[in-house]
């Protein structure tokens, strides 16, 4: 019995001497795996850097004649699926767009997505992007922009939607 | 006999304590080495700045030609078929390479030169 207390004394002894041990090293831990993790936000720029691509490059969505591109005007022609996917295609990004009227009705859409990126960005839910909210990995953003879109024998003013999911880390 | 066998179990039990001090000493160090520098920090920015930047000629609507400088102990590389910057170290210190993705435009034609600590890119 004495021995049996002996043993516990010894091993409660070694715990309290080695609590500042332990303490120092999770602080060590912390402070390093957060450096070594450290995050730069760069999920905004990336999505203004689409939105411009697509409203300014008239490989993308720009409207142009014979002399020059009119940046902010969107050419309905251009607005598909396949064009989308050719003019901007980055690994870790896919986005989702849609052509609304002054009214906020909408005139056409398009997509570059990934059958997965496509399930985190959720068309039509209640709640903004449930499914990439629960996902740290991912964020997803919406940007509305005020636009002028050209149709066969109409310019008309109304606003594109760019919704994006983006892998951040 | 009882005596040396106590004196044996404390020797023991000091080595443990010694080699558990040595293990949190250089797990230290080693940390400490690895944060020195920024320049885990320094590969991240660039690899970033350089993607961006590509980024940002794809979206101009006329030709443009975009320069700009990097760090010295920065090695930069763009995989222009699968659209990658990689930043890699260029002293000896074993600090990981970053890599950060950049917009493909199929229908664009972009140029990516490389001069002394400077990196050169151009749209058309």
């Amino acid at each position: 019995m004495k021995k049996g207390a002996l043993i516990i004394g010894d091993f409660l002894g070694m715990i309290l001497e080695f609590i500042p041990v332990i303490i120092v090293s999770i602080f060590i831990l912390f402070v390093a795996f957060a450096f070594l993790n450290e995050k730069i936000d760069t999920h905004d720029i990336e999505v203004f850097m689409l939105s411009r691509d697509l409203l300014y490059s008239d490989s993308c969505l720009a409207f142009s004649d014979d002399y020059r591109v009119f940046p902010m005007h969107v050419d309905t022609k251009k607005l598909d699926d396949e064009r989308l996917g050719s003019c901007f295609s980055k690994s870790s990004m896919g986005f989702r767009i849609t052509l609304l009227d002054s009214q906020g009705r909408e005139v056409k859409s398009a997509k570059s997505l990934t059958l997965k990126q496509e399930g985190y960005l959720t068309k039509g839910a209640s709640v903004n992007y449930p499914v990439c909210k629960a996902v740290p990995e991912y964020k997803c953003s919406k940007r509305k922009e005020l636009i002028v879109y050209h149709t066969e024998n109409k310019i008309q003013s109304g606003f594109l939607v760019i919704e994006v999911v983006n892998r951040v880390s | 006999m009882k005596n040396k066998k106590a004196s044996l179990e404390v020797q023991l039990s000091v080595v443990v304590k010694l080699m558990f001090f040595a293990l949190v000493i250089s797990t230290f160090l080693v940390m400490a080495n690895k944060i020195r520098t920024s320049e885990l920090h320094d590969l991240k920015v660039a690899s970033r700045d350089a993607a961006l930047a590509h980024d940002a000629v794809l979206a101009s609507p006329s030709e443009v030609f975009v320069s700009f400088g990097v760090k010295q102990n920065v090695d930069l590389n763009v995989d222009l078929d699968n659209c990658i910057v990689m930043a890699k170290s260029k002293n000896k210190v074993d600090t990981a390479p970053s890599n950060f993705p950049c917009a493909k435009n199929s229908l664009k034609k972009i140029d990516v030169a490389f001069e002394e600590n400077k990196i050169k890119i151009s749209g058309t």
